[in-house]
């Protein structure tokens, strides 16, 4: 018990720095809804794209770099 | 076309930050603000658009009130003597200064005051705001110049306007700013036609409301002198509340009140009545008793609150035979030095003198004075929180006043709920190192 006190005091500490330093502590609960619905779907989004490109594209650096290629591929 | 509905900034600030966090402003208080205040509660149910009372009251720590020397009380010897004064002289003068207003508790009262002082003559006004805007205007004019520090109150700055001369601003407490507007002045003169301007008027605060600092006064008094401006000490909140004898920031330093031309200053924060005085020379006051406006169109102080102000003049002077003036200038510095150490021992950033009793503790953002607000009125600290257009827009702050009214046991209970919210909060930002005052070096007296 004293566990799940602790964990939900954490993590109600944390939430609320994170609606006071951004500012939505002041808006209505529809618009605070919104507000982390948009926040959640862009930060997911942004994550999916780095899963996609992002190692391709080091590797790419990598071997333009380092590689042994003589002239860079232009794909 | 036409003039638009809306003003850009002002409109978006008041409609979605302001009215958001409305309950944390113009609180409804019933009864005597003194050490506490009984908040009336009040509730809404559409997100701040309308209160609703709920009904019920809650007693809180009075950290609001500018009741510096603790004279906010409706029993002790001031009440009783204000109530046999309305017995006698009725509620109110009905009669401006020139006509039928003036009567011998006036009489008294401006000399007290010039005494309390300690300059020539002293002449009051009814109301602290209309001291300085409606005497200024009578004492410069155009062809004047007025340097008023950049963080002026806004009766000053209304007075000022009004009076047509033309202002320059300094920065805040900054000498060497004041000593380069002083010299071009001077050096340029008058904007257009070059001629030397009739009078130049240097109007500062004594302690500043919002920031809680204190005037350098001695390098003004050079300055003054340097460069023959004449000088405006607007002491609203240093009157009582600073100095050993609490005769205010000129008592602070040690310097004489003849030097400062005009001393203007309050009686509502430390002497629990209202209107405001001007002391200076017998000639600038015979000269305000002529041309003042408040003198000519206002009405004259009602009889009640002149002998409030009587009263506690007398009890601060110690002519009432007790000691109990010099106990509350005491028990305030107590307070103060004490508050300020714990608060920056915690860890907050203050602004302000070491000595004076405004405390501004600042967050710098609007959502966090609203939650330091609520908590702190749910677990019993009533303050006061202020944010855009008083202070800049990231510079939002809770202001305590402190009072000779309260007992070590209500500040100690005052930190800890302070603590409390700064930690939930997280605004304990300050890295300074721990003050090097205490409170040990201030006297208390004792009762006997």
């Amino acid at each position: 018990m004293g566990v799940v006190n602790s964990v939900k005091s954490f993590l109600y500490f944390w939430y609320l720095q994170y609606t006071l330093n951004t500012s939505i502590y002041m808006l209505e609960p529809l618009e605070q809804f919104l507000f982390n619905v948009f926040l959640v779907g862009f930060l997911s989004i942004s994550a999916y794209t780095f899963y996609v490109f992002v190692p391709a594209h080091v590797v790419q650096i990598y071997e333009l770099i380092f590689g042994l290629r003589q002239v860079p591929a232009a794909t | 076309g036409f003039v638009p509905l809306y003003q850009t900034w002002e409109s978006f600030y008041s409609w979605y930050v302001y009215r958001r966090i409305q309950d944390c402003f113009c609180r409804p208080v019933s009864g005597v603000p003194g050490a506490k205040m009984v908040v009336i509660d009040r509730e809404s149910n559409d997100h701040r658009w309308s209160f609703q009372y709920t009904g019920g009251h809650s007693t809180v720590l009075n950290f609001g009130s500018y009741n510096y020397l603790g004279f906010s009380q409706n029993s002790g010897p001031c009440a009783e003597e204000v109530e046999q004064t309305i017995k006698n002289y009725g509620v109110s003068v009905c009669g401006s200064r020139q006509e039928l207003g003036y009567l011998d508790l006036h009489k008294q009262m401006d000399r007290l005051v010039a005494d309390y002082l300690g300059v020539e003559d002293a002449y009051t006004v009814p109301m602290g705001f209309a001291t300085n805007s409606m005497n200024i205007p009578s004492l410069v004019g155009k062809g004047c110049l007025i340097l008023s520090d950049e963080l002026n109150h806004a009766s000053l700055i209304l007075g000022c306007r009004l009076s047509g001369a033309k202002i320059k601003t300094f920065k805040h407490n900054c000498m060497k700013d004041l000593e380069k507007n002083l010299r071009e002045a001077i050096v340029d003169k008058q904007p257009r036609t070059h001629r030397p301007w009739k009078k130049i008027l240097i109007v500062v605060e004594g302690v500043y409301s919002m920031e809680g600092s204190i005037v350098k006064l001695p390098e003004v008094l050079r300055l003054k002198k340097k460069y023959k401006a004449y000088l405006y000490l607007d002491e609203a909140h240093s009157i009582g509340a600073i100095g050993p004898h609490g005769k205010g920031v000129v008592d602070y330093f040690g310097l004489n009140p003849r030097d400062v031309d005009i001393m203007m200053g309050t009686f509502t924060k430390s002497f629990g009545a209202v209107g405001g005085y001007i002391g200076g020379s017998q000639a600038l006051v015979n000269h305000l008793r002529l041309y003042s406006h408040s003198a000519i169109y206002s009405s004259s102080m009602a009889p009640g609150v002149a002998q409030q102000i009587v009263s506690s003049m007398n009890i601060m002077l110690g002519r009432d035979g007790t000691r109990e003036g010099e106990k509350r200038i005491q028990q305030l510095k107590w307070n103060t030095r004490y508050f300020r150490r714990r608060l920056q021992e915690m860890g907050f950033i203050l602004y302000g003198n070491k000595d004076s009793p405004v405390v501004p503790l600042l967050m710098f953002m609007p959502s966090k004075i609203a939650k330091f607000s609520r908590e702190s009125l749910n677990r019993g600290m009533g303050v006061v929180v202020v944010g855009f257009p008083a202070t800049p827009m990231t510079k939002c702050r809770a202001r305590f006043c402190l009072s000779a009214s309260h007992t070590k046991e209500m500040l100690d209970e005052a930190l800890q709920i302070t603590s409390d919210i700064g930690d939930l909060l997280a605004i304990k930002y300050s890295k300074a190192e721990p003050p090097s005052y205490s409170e040990n070096d201030v006297p208390l007296v004792e009762d006997s």
